[in-house]
């Protein structure tokens, strides 16, 4: 077997599979993230093994990954183990199963379907354990796109296809010194002196950007298009609500829902969060960019990442 | 009546929403806001079989109100969490 160990969002896991594997193939956007050390301690480990059936297996929950995704996932009870069982985008077949210890430390994955579904549902399955295993630890996994400028961390989020990408784009195009951190799977953690952090992730949905680094975050928007750009503070309730849409629904054990809780509850009553009613426009940019920094978009700046 | 296994009181800040948890029969994206009465009377009641009246008797321990207006509160808090599905 080979074994490597990755740290996102400084936690450790370890990867384990075949020295012949073609997982290890596929793993270019882990490779900021290994770890020097390959015998460490981490808090759980994913190894890959051959599909086995588990007849004993109990359907507790099926349905989406986030509210709007397509991915399809299923969790069954299996003697004291949960099984996650993950059919990619219109696919008919598991193309992952992933059998959990109870205690979230050990995860066995059998990948198949062709090499696209299989690495879709391999995504998936490495969001899914890190999730579980870090929910009690602070840590939140979000279905947003962040974007680093001057020094923090702005998380935007919305329903997939409202424009997240498109916005995040805009900062870049429009805001020096803007750039992406994480197109699609930013991780926050509440440091120790209490602040929010958002970490870079190996998971970038279509859009390649594995930074390992991290910054405090600044502010959470909610994107939603409309015909004029608007923006509107939300009271902290209407943050939390908001800000559930866009995090991972499968935490149904009670330990991993306060984790979640905690983390949510703090960044909804001490980060400013914002609906932005927008267009895909300069201007939108600028109402959000005002708001965000309470300084006016300087004028005649186009520099930025692209 | 009894609160829907699954549903779960939480505080944000100084406010107070209900929000489905947990595998089974709740839908997981649901979430209400709670006013501080409601809240009080979910976290006396949670966990055993109450009715109208037992709400309408802890408003008038808890606030003092008179019984009249303490039933009518309760009767309309009770409606609201059993057309939420919170209650049943």
């Amino acid at each position: 077997m080979k074994n490597k160990v990755y740290e996102v969002a400084e936690h450790r896991f370890r990867l384990s599979a075949k020295e012949n594997s073609a997982i290890w193939r596929y793993l270019s956007s882990y490779e900021p993230f290994a770890a020097a050390d390959a015998d460490s301690a981490v808090a759980y480990t994913v190894s890959l093994v051959p599909l086995l059936e588990y007849p004993d297996r109990t359907l507790l929950w099926s349905g989406s990954e986030h509210p709007d995704q397509e991915t399809t996932i299923e969790v069954y009870r299996q003697q004291d183990n949960y099984l996650f069982c993950i059919y990619s985008p219109g696919s008919k077949m598991v193309n992952a199963q992933m059998l959990c210890s109870a205690d979230f430390c050990t995860m066995e994955l059998a990948l198949q379907g062709n090499v696209n579904d299989a690495f879709a549902a391999f995504y998936s399955a490495m969001m899914i354990a890190f999730s579980v295993a870090t929910a009690d630890k602070g840590t939140l996994l979000t279905h947003s796109s962040a974007t680093v400028c001057g020094g923090r961390a702005y998380l935007f989020h919305a329903k997939s296809g409202t424009g997240k990408s498109t916005h995040s784009g805009l900062w870049r195009r429009y805001v020096a010194g803007a750039d992406v951190l994480n197109d699609d799977h930013p991780i926050l953690r509440v440091a120790a002196d209490g602040r929010i952090m958002v970490y870079g992730s190996p998971w970038s949905g279509k859009t390649p950007c594995y930074k390992n680094q991290k910054a405090p975050l600044g502010a959470m928007v909610r994107l939603m298009q409309a015909p004029q750009n608007e923006i509107t503070r939300l009271r902290a309730v209407e943050a939390y609500a908001s800000l559930t849409t866009s995090c991972l629904s499968m935490t149904w054990e009670r330990r991993m829902k306060d984790g979640q809780h905690s983390v949510m509850e703090r960044i909804a009553t001490t980060v400013p969060c914002y609906r932005l009613m927008c267009r895909p426009d300069r201007e939108a940019v600028e109402v959000c960019y005002r708001a965000l920094t309470g300084q006016p978009l300087p004028s005649e700046q186009s520099a930025g990442g692209e | 009546m009894r609160i829907v296994d699954g549903f779960v009181l939480r505080r944000v800040g100084s406010e107070y929403i209900v929000s489905g948890e947990g595998l089974g029969q709740v839908n997981l994206n649901r979430m209400f806001a709670l006013n501080d009465a409601a809240a009080y009377l979910w976290q006396e009641i949670e966990g055993r079989e109450f009715d109208d009246e037992l709400l309408a008797r802890l408003l008038v321990e808890h606030y003092g109100i008179d019984a009249d207006r303490a039933a009518a509160d309760a009767k309309s808090i009770s409606n609201e969490w059993q057309k939420a599905g919170m209650t049943a």
